[in-house]
């Protein structure tokens, strides 16, 4: 099938989803109930029933021992209101309520998994049509695993279950165990995601970002910042006055330089064996001036080397900027995100790296939702404007640089559900543009 | 308009930098450093899970999980969040109020 036919026809595929769930009423976000959870609620369910029926008789009872003998025949129902209930009842209804309030909160903390246990997650099904490749579909499955061990201990599990060339790929996303030391400050160790890179922590799951791909200077083989850290990390946050801080500082195996080949001068951040006795150190503080908006500083010391050389410094910078939030007079939501992110490596004194090895990129980002609007579908689409580059040394084998525009169209199901499509221009310094139409389907669950 | 890419990079990262001073010219307005580092302003748990959550995501609404449920869940978020105690448990507390 011709592409430019199959693209207006996902296309078209998306507006009548759209339309036709805006005719419909909202999804509910109950949860299903499984058949032996059915049971068990009914069978407290009826305990319950009995017990009111026995108190009912004992009130009845009670009501008949301390009331005098009628005098008079009752008032017909229309002449008088209803008296009310006897004083003596009220106690009993509170004590009834609050055994009521009891068996709900048992039958719920009985749930299988649901005590200490969440499985929660996203996953995503998308559609890529680059201009220099072969268009494709694509799926990713990332379920995460959280237990709750104790007030203060805390595990955090997420394997990504992603498809590649013909195989499988799976990758722990991270494996990450947490200690509350004090209201302000949380002890964490194992691998986690990359706090001194705000995208990657908090914004690249797929129902939280508003494109079907990930900004240039986080991905790929020339990223300029690692997805995630193996080591320890301290973390919290401070409320000053009614502005706040929050701050993770971490130590980690960090990144080997990669000395040959195409990608010669580039980091390899999977470093999960370090080659070496010198580690990463870093960290980012985010300090929040108003409420919606956070501002970032993130930093990486590292001591790098490849196979054979000496150890030179790497080190990385980031600034971000971040404001979210409800805007009355545009009746919508406003969406702004910028990152911008540099790093230096030093020369380690050999001829395929016998460059200067600097690079830098960055994104900004910004999405409008109407969700104020009079309109019912207006108020679940979104449009997303993104620019993103990539600079790269000019003497590297790898040396293109490049820069993107997106505009994207979303359809919101749910709050973490979404239809999304972008179209992305693409221009690189010295080599074919790649632009590409891009679609996702993506839910956290 | 597309090729002016020098122009794009300065244009955002003059941005940043003046985003970054007027964070800190707000810090600096503040009446003074003692009320700077005094208690945090009371906050309902509606306006702290607002503020927070609705930072990076959309906000599931309350019955998406049951009680037991967002005790996990908004464990994991405080410490992916850099949120203190009180925080936590004012989100917990609305959280399970309007469940």
């Amino acid at each position: 099938m011709d592409s430019r036919r199959l693209i207006f026809g996902i296309v078209g595929l998306m507006a009548l989803t759209a339309v036709a769930h805006s005719a419909q009423e909202k999804i509910s976000d109950d949860h299903y109930v499984s058949r032996q959870e059915h049971e068990k609620l009914k069978g407290d369910y009826e305990k319950l029933k009995q017990e009111m029926e026995q108190l009912k008789g004992q009130m009845q009872a009670l009501l008949k021992r301390e009331a005098p003998a009628p005098a008079q025949p009752p008032a017909p129902p229309s002449a008088a209101p209803s008296p009310a209930p006897p004083v003596a009842t009220q106690p009993a209804i509170e004590e009834l309520k609050k055994e009521l309030r009891t068996v709900k909160a048992q039958a719920e903390a009985t749930k299988p998994g649901s005590t200490k246990f969440l499985l929660t997650g996203y996953g995503a099904a998308g559609y890529a049509d680059r201009g220099r490749g072969k268009s494709s579909f694509n799926a990713v499955f990332a379920p995460i695993f959280l237990w709750k061990l104790g007030d203060r201990v805390f595990f955090e599990g997420e394997p990504l279950f992603e498809l590649e060339e013909d195989e499988t790929k799976v990758d722990l996303e991270y494996a990450h165990i947490t200690y509350l030391l004090n209201n302000y400050v949380t002890l964490g160790a194992g691998k986690f995601l990359n706090p001194s890179n705000y995208f990657i922590e908090r914004l690249h799951p797929a129902w939280i970002n508003k494109l079907p791909d990930i900004p240039l200077p986080f991905v790929g083989e020339t990223a300029i910042q690692a997805e995630s850290q193996l080591g320890f990390q301290l973390r919290g946050g401070v409320p000053i006055g009614p502005t706040r801080l929050g701050y993770a500082f971490y130590v980690s195996n960090g990144p080997k330089l990669r000395d040959s080949g195409e990608d010669a001068g580039t980091l390899d951040f999977d470093n999960f064996e370090d080659i070496n006795n010198d580690k990463a150190v870093g960290g980012r503080i985010g300090f929040v001036p108003i409420p919606y908006l956070e501002l970032g500083y993130g930093f990486e010391v590292a001591g790098v080397h490849g196979n054979g050389l000496r150890s030179v410094d790497a080190v990385t910078h980031s600034v971000d900027a971040n404001y979210v939030r409800s805007v009355g007079w545009l009746r919508g939501n406003v969406d702004f995100r910028a990152q911008y992110a540099w790093l230096e490596i030093d020369n380690p004194g050999v001829n395929q790296l016998n460059f200067k090895n600097q690079r830098d990129g960055g994104y900004a980002q910004i999405a409008y939702r109407p969700s104020l609007a009079a309109v019912p579908i207006l108020k679940d689409l979104e449009g997303v404007f993104r620019y993103d580059w990539l600079n790269l040394p000019a003497n590297a084998p790898l040396n293109a640089d490049e820069q993107r525009w997106t505009v994207g169209l979303n359809y919101w199901f749910t709050p973490s559900t979404a239809l999304k499509a972008a179209y992305e221009f693409d221009d690189r310094k010295g080599a074919i543009d790649d632009n590409a139409f891009l679609m996702q389907f993506a839910t956290g669950f | 308009m597309f090729n002016r890419k020098s122009d794009w990079h300065r244009v955002l990262k003059v941005g940043l930098v003046l985003l970054w001073i007027g964070g800190l010219g707000l810090l600096g307005g503040c009446e003074s450093l003692t009320k700077i580092t005094a208690a945090p302003a009371q906050k309902s748990g509606v306006q702290v899970w607002s503020e927070n959550c609705a930072t990076c995501h959309y906000m599931r609404p309350p019955n998406a999980y049951s009680d037991a449920q967002w005790d996990v869940a908004v464990h994991h978020m405080r410490v992916r969040a850099n949120l203190t105690t009180e925080e936590q448990q004012a989100i917990l507390e609305y959280l399970k109020a309007a469940n």
